[in-house]
Order: C-alpha cells, then sequence, then structure tokens
C-alpha cells in the first residue's frame, strides 16, 4: 500500500508541480468561456441599423413598417444586437417618384451614409413588395429582423381585401392551440413550483453535460496515462521500477495518482464553477435562484452521484489501464498510434450518438448501445436522466466492472511485458501477451 | 543458509528459442560473483528471472532463501539500460526509489546525501538528473541500487559506458559491499574487471552455463603458453615435450621470429625450454605465461567473445 501512495504520489507531483498543468488547466473552461461570450460579444458590438422607409405602395403603410423598425428598436441586453432605428427619409428621395427614379437615387445615398438601409414598399394590387436596400456587407439583416412582421402586412392586406375584419384577422394571425406534452413523473402534482418545461429538461441537460465531461475525463486521462508510461518506457526508468514493485502496484499507483491528478482539476474548476455561479446568482431575481436550485437537487441526489461515479471508474479503469499498458511497448507517441488510433475511434462512437441523444434519450439505439461495456461510461450518465428499472443499472455496472476487471488483468501481464521488451507493438503483440500466463 | 542465490535446472524460452537452458549455480553470502559472458549468453534474461521479472520456464531459483520477486526489499539492482527519472533531482530520485524498498524517507535522504557528498556529487543534489552527465547520472543510479542497505545488489553491466575513472571507482565500491558482507553479483562481457573482483565466476554462452568455479580454476581451463623469440620453425618447436600449437606471430628481427606456443594441459613451460636448449635451438628469448580469464573465457566459449 505504501508503495501504491509513494508512486501515486511521485505521479501526482510530476503532473502538478509543471507550469504547462496549469496553464492546461484553464483552457478548457477558458475555451467554453470564449465559445459563449465571444459570440455575444461579437452580435452586441454590431452598430445600430439606421433604416428609412420610402412608402411607394399608395396604401399608406409606412406607419405599419415604422411600428415594425421601432419594435427592433436597440435594447441594452448583453444576448441582443445593435437594433434597428427608425430615420426619416433622406433628401434625394420621396413618395412621388417611380421606384426607378427612387432606386437610381439610393446607391448614392447609402454610400454617402446617411442611412444604412431603405426600405422601398410597392403594390402590385393585391401583393405588397418591399426592396431592401442596404450598405455594402449590411444585407440581410433588417430583412431578418422585421421579415416577419412585413409578411403580416400582406396577411392584413389580404384579409381586408376579401373582407375579413381587422380584428378578426389579428385574433386569426396570433392564434396558438394549447399544446401541453406530459409525462407521469413530470403529471405528479409538485410543490416546488418550477416550471415544468425546466423540470423536464434540466436532467436531460445535467446528463448530457455529465456524458461529456466523463468522456473528456476518460479521454484526456487515459492520455496522461500512457503519455506517462512512454515517459518511463523512453528514460529506462519502469524496469528500474519493476525490481521494486509489482506490475500492479505500479499500474494501481499510476492510476490512483492521475485520478488524483483529475481530482485537482475538478476542485478547481468546481470552484470557479462555484464562485462565478455564486456571482451570477448575485445579479439574478431571487425567484429564479430558487428555481435553478430546486432543479438541481430534484436532479441530482447521492444515489445518482454514487452511479456517476461508479460509471466514472469503471470506464477510468477499462481505458486508463489499457492506454498505461499500451504505453508500456512504446518510447514515443508515434509508436502507439496503431493502438491508440482505433481505440479513440472507438471512444468517440457513444459521442457521435450525443445529438440524437439530447432529443430522444429514450431511443432503443441508444438502450443497446448503452449495454456494450465499452460504450457504458459514456451513455449511461446520459440515461440515468430518466427513471431507468434496476436491471439496466444493474446490468451495464456488471458487464462493465467484468470487461474493467479483464482489462486490469491483461493490462498487468501486457504491462510488464511492454516494460522488459522492446520492438513495434501491433494488436498481435496484445492479444498474445493477455493469453499467455502471467508469473506470479 | 549460505546461499544469497541459488539456480537449478533453469530455462527460459522464448517461442523456438532457448534463452536460458539448464543453468545452475549458486552464489554464497558475501561473494562477489561474476557473471560473464558474451553478449546474447542469456545474463539479463537470467538476471530479470533471479528478480522475478520474468518467469522461468522450467527450474528453480531462490534469492535470500525467498522465490523470485519476493525479497526485492532486500535486493538492490541496476539494469544494463540505466534510467531515472530526468526532471527530479538526485536526491528526490534516490528517496523515492528507497521509499519503494521500505526505507523511510528522512533515513533515505540523510543516506543519500552522505553518498552523494562521497561520490563527489554533493553540489548537484538538488539538480535535476537531466542536468547530470552520463557518469554523475550513473553513480546517482547506483546510489539509488544501494541506500537501502541490500544484503544482495545484482549489478547489470555496471561498468559499460563509464571512464576508466569511474570504472575504478565502481570497483572500489564492489569491494566495499563485500568487505561489508553484501552478496554482488555482477555480469559483464569485460573480463578485467571480473579479473580483478571476483572469487567465484559463472560463464554463460549461448544460454547454457559453460563454467563456474574460481578464477584460479577458470584460468587452469585455459591453456598456459610460452613465448619463444628466435631462428625458429614450426617442426621444431611442436616436437618439443609439452607443445600443443606454434604460431608464428611475425619477424622480430635480426633472422628471428616471434613464436607463440600453447602447451598441453599437465605440461609445465620449463620443460620445453630445457628441451630446446638440449637440442640446440635458437632461443633468444623466452616467456612463460599464465593463461589470463580473458584467455580462458575465449577458450569455454568456443571464441565467442567480442
Amino acid at each position: 500500500m505504501n508503495k501504491t501512495f509513494l508512486i501515486a504520489r511521485r505521479e501526482y507531483l510530476a503532473f502538478v508541480r509543471t507550469v504547462g498543468f496549469w496553464l492546461s488547466l484553464f483552457t478548457l473552461p477558458l475555451i467554453i468561456g470564449c465559445s459563449i461570450f465571444i459570440p455575444i460579444l461579437m452580435r452586441h458590438s454590431a452598430p445600430v441599423e439606421t433604416v428609412a422607409v420610402l412608402d411607394l405602395s399608395g396604401d399608406h403603410i409606412a406607419g405599419a413598417v415604422a411600428d415594425a423598425i421601432r419594435a427592433h428598436a436597440p435594447k441594452p441586453g448583453i444576448f441582443d444586437d445593435g437594433g434597428l432605428e427608425l430615420a426619416p427619409l433622406p433628401a434625394g428621395v420621396s413618395v412621388d417618384m417611380t421606384v426607378a427614379e427612387a432606386e437610381a437615387k439610393i446607391p448614392a445615398i447609402i454610400a454617402s451614409g446617411q442611412v444604412a438601409s431603405i426600405i422601398v414598399a410597392t403594390d402590385s394590387g393585391d401583393k405588397l413588395h418591399f426592396r431592401i436596400w442596404s450598405a455594402d456587407g449590411h444585407k440581410g439583416r433588417v430583412g431578418n429582423a422585421i421579415e416577419w412582421d412585413l409578411h403580416g402586412l400582406q396577411y392584413y392586406k389580404l384579409a381586408r381585401l376579401n373582407g375579413v375584419d381587422h380584428g378578426l384577422a389579428h385574433d386569426m394571425r396570433e392564434a396558438r392551440a394549447d399544446i401541453v406534452s406530459l409525462t407521469p413523473a413530470s403529471a405528479a402534482p409538485k410543490t416546488d413550483g418550477l416550471a415544468a418545461g425546466m423540470r423536464d429538461k434540466a436532467g436531460q441537460y445535467i446528463g448530457i453535460a455529465i456524458s461529456y465531461l466523463t468522456w473528456i475525463a476518460i479521454f484526456s486521462s487515459s492520455m496522461i496515462l500512457l503519455g506517462s508510461v512512454i515517459e518511463e518506457k523512453a528514460s529506462k526508468v519502469l524496469e528500474v521500477l519493476l525490481a521494486s514493485a509489482s506490475a500492479e502496484t505500479l499500474l494501481i499507483g499510476k492510476v490512483l495518482g492521475v485520478a488524483a491528478v483529475l481530482l485537482t482539476v475538478w476542485g478547481l474548476w468546481g470552484l470557479t464553477a462555484f464562485a462565478l455561479g455564486s456571482y451570477g446568482f448575485s445579479a439574478m431575481p431571487p425567484e429564479k435562484v430558487h428555481e435553478i436550485m430546486v432543479a438541481l437537487s430534484g436532479v441530482i441526489s447521492v444515489g445518482h452521484i454514487a452511479l456517476l461515479l461508479a460509471y466514472f471508474i469503471g470506464g477510468y479503469l477499462m481505458f486508463g489501464v489499457f492506454f498505461a499498458a499500451v504505453g508500456a511497448f512504446c518510447e514515443t507517441q508515434k509508436d502507439a498510434q496503431a493502438i491508440v488510433g482505433p481505440m479513440t475511434m472507438i471512444m468517440m462512437i457513444p459521442m457521435l450518438t450525443m445529438q440524437v441523444a439530447f432529443t430522444s434519450p429514450d431511443l432503443p439505439a441508444l438502450q443497446y448501445m448503452s449495454w456494450f461495456p465499452l460504450f457504458t461510461p459514456f451513455l449511461m450518465p446520459l440515461r440515468l436522466a430518466q427513471p431507468l428499472p434496476w436491471y439496466e443499472v444493474a446490468g451495464t455496472l456488471a458487464g462493465m466492472g467484468v470487461v474493467a476487471l479483464i482489462m486490469v488483468a491483461v493490462g498487468r501481464r501486457a504491462f510488464r511485458a511492454g516494460a522488459l521488451t522492446g520492438g513495434k507493438l501491433t494488436w498481435g503483440t496484445l492479444l498474445r501477451v493477455a493469453t499467455q500466463k502471467a508469473p506470479d | 543458509m549460505d546461499n544469497a542465490l541459488s539456480l537449478a535446472g533453469v530455462s527460459k524460452r522464448f517461442g523456438d528459442f532457448n534463452a536460458v537452458s539448464d543453468l545452475s549455480f549458486e552464489v554464497k553470502r558475501g561473494a562477489i560473483c561474476g557473471f560473464l559472458g558474451p553478449n546474447g549468453a542469456g545474463k539479463t534474461t537470467s538476471v530479470r528471472m533471479m528478480l522475478g521479472l520474468s518467469e522461468a520456464t522450467a527450474g528453480r531459483i531462490e534469492v535470500l532463501g525467498r522465490a523470485p520477486g519476493k525479497a526485492l526489499e532486500r535486493i538492490g539492482f541496476m539494469p544494463e539500460e540505466r534510467g531515472l527519472y530526468r526532471k527530479m533531482t538526485a536526491i528526490d530520485v534516490i528517496v523515492f526509489l528507497a521509499g519503494l524498498k521500505g526505507v523511510k524517507a528522512s533515513v533515505a535522504r540523510q543516506r543519500g546525501k552522505a553518498m552523494l557528498e562521497a561520490q563527489g556529487l554533493g553540489p548537484f543534489m538538488n539538480k535535476q538528473i537531466r542536468a547530470l552527465s552520463k557518469g554523475m547520472s550513473q553513480k546517482v543510479q547506483l546510489i539509488s541500487c544501494l541506500v537501502h542497505e541490500p544484503e544482495l545488489v545484482i549489478l547489470d553491466e555496471p561498468f559499460s559506458g563509464l571512464d576508466p575513472v569511474n570504472q575504478q571507482g565502481l570497483e572500489a565500491v564492489i569491494r566495499d559491499l563485500a568487505k561489508r558482507g553484501t552478496t554482488v553479483l555482477f555480469s559483464t562481457h569485460v573480463m578485467q574487471h571480473a579479473e580483478r573482483l571476483c572469487e567465484q565466476v559463472v560463464l554463460l554462452a549461448k544460454g547454457r552455463k559453460v563454467f563456474e568455479g574460481t578464477l584460479k580454476e577458470a584460468r587452469a581451463a585455459a591453456p598456459r603458453s610460452l613465448d619463444l623469440e628466435g631462428a625458429l620453425n614450426a617442426a621444431d618447436l611442436l616436437a618439443l615435450p609439452g607443445i600443443a600449437t606454434a604460431a608464428d606471430m611475425g619477424e622480430a628481427g635480426e633472422g628471428a621470429h616471434l613464436w607463440q606456443c600453447h602447451l598441453q594441459k599437465g605440461h609445465a613451460a620449463h620443460e620445453a625450454l630445457k628441451e630446446a636448449f638440449l637440442r640446440g635451438l635458437d632461443v633468444r628469448r623466452f616467456e612463460a605465461k599464465e593463461p589470463s580469464l580473458h584467455d580462458a573465457f575465449i577458450v569455454l566459449t568456443g571464441g565467442e567473445h567480442e
């Protein structure tokens, strides 16, 4: 036990003492943060679009179009873009011009910067036409913003032409059927006052997030183990270590050491998330904070966390030990590619299902895949978000546990064999080692 | 129990290849044993079996009275391919490896510092291994293998890569270990080291033991030789009593040649010399030579030595 601890501690310190570790520690949160906030900031930095309306329809629709523009006025919220601002009709164009005359002048007006866009409205009798002129690079912005308002004007025009009362037409346009999606769980009486959508979806969101985190954690720790063993093999330390400690002790020590590195990463990420969350909650209305807290506590229980940990440990042992054993045969990362490449592809398969799993977490195909032990640790956290029969949980845990034990047994043998031999690593080599009798 | 190491009928096969065949020998406690053989003779494979790193296909091995791998804390091992953590400091590596042998960190640190000082590496103890020269790293490796005060030290090709001064230093360390009662087994294919250090040698060739005994016994396995200089010919020399072979080694000036003769077993050089003088052969200079371990090695391994 003492040897295991010593090896784990050395492994741990070897990582956390490097500058690279601390730099990479904040890389993932930084990338996630950037991918969320940079597009928001970019949208927010969009300038206010000044729009003028040239009503040549003869139907006096300028007021309605102006209302639509005003409805998209700039808002102070961080998630909003620049918005639209109604501008007076610029000099050089007027409502008594023809479309051709007006459009002959518009490019120069826009180029002069008086206004960013001009909407030219015309009427062909039963149809309204809106030609939206914008400065180069601004095409589509105004149209995208008020497209449905302009369609609405056509809707009301058609209603009017067919003798439908404007009020009735408005009601028809706004009318929606009342559609409610229910499950026995969501229909059960609740005392938390939580919005039904949030209650139903929170588990699913958290399941997806945990599946991704599990995958990232297992993949990155497996790569750390692989790299660590390769380094020891290349520097010829492995044989020295094997003369002092058994292959199992070395493997377990390394696995524990890297697990401690992971715990450190998670701990620091958790602290960061807690600090950011606390800051975010302080800026939110109390009822919203309450809603989020209730949603979280309703989804994550001690039992749930225990199961998530069990699936993570199983996955970590399966892949971590395997990659460590592969590393024992290799002196460079390149040597390991023949084995690591296909294994990484296998690990990627469950991740490819995530998009479908997000909308339909109970698909039979997903259910069957989650029983395959190599996929279990990544797909079961997702499926746990919904109630599952006990035999599914027990069965997948058992299957994964058996494969993890086989991996450890084979990994131990392969680790020892790899540490003492050279040569090219192939699947054949690994299989041969796996089927040989291990020394005591 | 008198033996630190005991092998009986040990074999190791890799597929169809016999790396070690029916190897048997014993090393008494406190002895220095040279485990000799040309490259590829099976020395490293045998050492790995002694340490339990590799399982014997057949036979029985006892190390300090226990099965291989069961007494690792009492054994110091330095592999042929040296290896230390390059980013750890010299003292930290020593403390870590001593810890794996069951030595408390404080004790290991104290001993490690003293040993580094003794080897002239005091100023480098807090330097990373990658900053040390190859010779310095090898000393750190040796200290790592001795810091837990093992009862048995196994050194696989310990002299390879060392300059003559460091080789001499290592020889002194090995002698010192033996003086303190530590058993030392070291493998080498350089006979001079074994000749200076060992009481016992085991010779391996093609995976088989070809000799086990003392240095004297090993030398006795090789023929003595007699160098003669003069105007001589092979027929005259081979007619002398006890001369087995006579090889012309080249001109020696003034019409003389240097002849190297090997003596038959049980014959002494003076018998041949006396007869040569009695026959009036032109012998201008002679030198009777005792066989070296190198000569014995050549004979015993069938001339495989590099």
